[in-house]
């Protein structure tokens, strides 16, 4: 049933160039339920950054898939994770969504758990049967959790490849986010948390679509014109972006490229927006093509299936959350260069103006999530159109200087739809292996 | 006079419930502040809005801006025209001087929209500050800071308070 879907859903036809998508596939159940399952639970994902969890003992709590899970750092500085479920009647062990503690009291019965998981409690234990060893109920451990430069990543199931595998050809994008400055990234304190009506997947294609924002922002561009200033990197003319590209970069993974300095990629044309970090010994550490390239292009990096990184004039970690089917949540965070002078993070901050629920432009783009989809309510017309540049597509990675910063699988010009329909390929290929697995299963 | 300054503030509240927005910007001194912090934790929200995440902080040429996106027929988040009604309470009113005041009220904003299926209602409450001066025998916000409770915003939007 789920395989006919698949086939249902996603028409590919590169003989005519024509590429459509069903809009069920953001609001059907079956196909939401194995993403959930199959993305976030037998993946990596993106739990949080280190600087929500930097002192020894302190803890955060996330969610994975459908898991509450306690994301710790021990007192030896080891991230754990662990199901935030007591082992002896369930409730959760730690409420307070961040603190520091060594330990996690069960409110409900007083079991005790360190926070390296290891049951250390079990009020009135003479009461259970003598064969009962309390080392044996622990917290239920998160099977993976890593760091990669500050960014924690979490994996429900044992097998899966290494972190560094997972990130593929975005990990030398994600360097190059911590990489421009001298001392890498540093997030601020303080969370927009908002949520919209849409499927999950509605926020990740909008971060990368560069084709509705002269449409959908077009309030904020002219505010931002009406400051008697020209933005250098907001040009209303889709011919000036035609320089400017998307990228799919494989395993879901995929971002958006502008080739400009990014040091000026504020409002003001040439101002320099952040702090310069481009001294010889910054040159010399982070090596000639990060030097490069930490100056040739800025992105909006999408680590697939939920990390948004948002390089603008403001700087934004953007944490997706799928709720339901037809309900996402977000956590927006700020975050800033390590050591910057306060002046350059005010600016930068104030740039957020553009972001969260209260801002100018995050509200406009979940109104059309919304939009889009009552529309996807639609039986007698339920199609997309996402053929948008597929005449215009780089497949051979080398005719693009970038590939010498990392390998992609497709490139197109940022307007286009071409990440998107790499994604679905991907996607609909990922769904449509795991049912084979469990057939041969069952057929074995 | 205190009474005066109590119906300033309901009189703000209803610029913004009939979407007088350009007056509702007048009533900001040229060297005001509109700030809403966003929570740290449970209990705390940030301190500091030049190094910390605000959900707003503007200035008086930022709120101007604000009224002109509003105003322009752009800002597609409110079409259709949410209806809301802002309700303020517990006011106390402490007098810095003759002509300068805080006012610390609750407040709660209902906004009902007509989208998705049968229309949604949203509730948001909260702790405010004023600080109100009296220019040229008119009153005036030098500063505004909003404690939003319920600041996880599910639905993606949250109005000015």
């Amino acid at each position: 049933m789920l395989k006919e879907k698949l086939e249902q859903f996603i028409i590919d036809n590169p003989e005519d160039r024509e590429f459509k998508v069903n809009g069920k596939v953001y609001t059907d159940q079956e196909l939401y339920e194995k993403e959930i399952e199959l993305f976030f639970e037998k993946s990596w994902v993106y739990v949080c950054h280190e600087d929500q969890i930097k002192q020894e003992n302190d803890y955060f709590l996330a969610q994975i898939g459908k898991e509450p899970v306690i994301i710790t750092r021990s007192a030896d500085g080891q991230i754990q994770g662990f199901i935030n479920r007591c082992p002896h009647r369930g409730a959760t062990v730690c409420r307070e969504h961040q603190g520091n503690s060594k330990s996690f009291r069960c409110f409900y019965h007083g079991w005790t758990f360190r926070n390296n998981g290891d049951c250390i409690g079990v009020a009135d234990q003479q009461a259970y049967p003598s064969n009962f060893d309390k080392s044996k109920h622990g917290l239920t451990k998160v099977a993976k959790v890593e760091s990669y430069r500050g960014f924690v990543f979490a994996s429900l199931e044992e097998n899966v490849p290494t972190l560094e595998e997972h990130l593929g050809n975005a990990k030398p994008f994600l360097d190059v986010v911590i990489d421009r400055y001298a001392d890498g990234i540093e997030v601020a304190n303080g969370v927009t948390k908002y949520g919209n009506v849409g499927n999950w997947k509605l926020q990740l294609e909008n971060a990368l679509d560069y084709y509705h924002p002269l449409f959908v922002h077009k309030s904020y561009f002219d505010i931002v014109a009406k400051r008697g200033v020209k933005r250098e990197n907001a040009s209303l003319q889709f011919k000036e972006r035609v320089v400017d590209h998307q990228l799919y970069l494989g395993g879901g993974h995929g971002l958006t490229v502008h080739y400009r300095d990014f040091l000026k990629a504020g409002y003001l044309e040439g101002e320099l927006f952040q702090s310069d970090f481009r001294t010889p010994e910054w040159e010399e550490k982070v090596g000639p093509l990060m030097a490069k390239w930490t100056q040739k292009i800025s992105m909006h990096l999408l680590i697939f299936p939920n990390l948004l990184i948002m390089e603008g004039p403001a700087l934004q970690i953007r944490q997706i959350r799928p709720v339901s089917v037809d309900r996402t949540e977000v956590y927006g965070r700020a975050y800033y260069p390590k050591g910057q002078p306060d002046e350059y993070t005010s600016r930068q901050l104030a740039a957020y103006e553009f972001l969260g629920p209260a801002g100018h432009g995050t509200p406009d783009d979940i109104a059309a999530f919304e939009s889009c989809t009552v529309g996807y309510q639609s039986e007698k017309a339920p199609w997309n159109n996402l053929s948008r540049g597929y005449d215009r597509e780089v497949t051979d990675a080398s005719e693009l200087e970038i590939s010498e910063l990392s390998n992609f699988c497709v490139a197109g010009n940022i307007s286009d739809d071409t990440f998107l329909r790499a994604m679905f390929r991907h996607w609909k290929e990922q769904l449509a292996e795991e049912k084979d697995a469990s057939k041969k299963e069952v057929h074995a | 006079m205190l009474r005066e300054v109590e119906n300033f503030i309901y009189h703000e509240a209803n610029l913004m419930d009939e979407g007088k927005y350009e007056e509702w910007g007048e009533l900001f001194t040229e060297d005001s502040t509109y700030w809403i912090p966003s929570w740290m934790t449970e209990s705390k929200t940030i301190s500091n809005p030049t190094n910390e995440l605000s959900l707003i902080y503007w200035n008086k040429n930022n709120i101007n801006e604000y009224v002109q996106r509003l105003n322009s027929g752009d800002a597609h988040v409110m079409i259709p025209s949410p209806r809301t009604t802002r309700y303020i309470t517990n006011i106390l009113i402490e007098p810095l001087n003759e002509t300068e005041f805080i006012v610390k009220s609750n407040w709660f904003l209902h906004d009902f929209r007509l989208q998705y299926n049968e229309g949604v209602q949203q509730f948001f409450g909260g702790k405010m500050e004023h600080r109100v001066v009296r220019e040229n025998g008119e009153f005036k916000i030098s500063h505004k800071e909003v404690i939003v409770i319920n600041d996880n915003i599910n639905r993606g939007h949250l109005m000015i308070i």
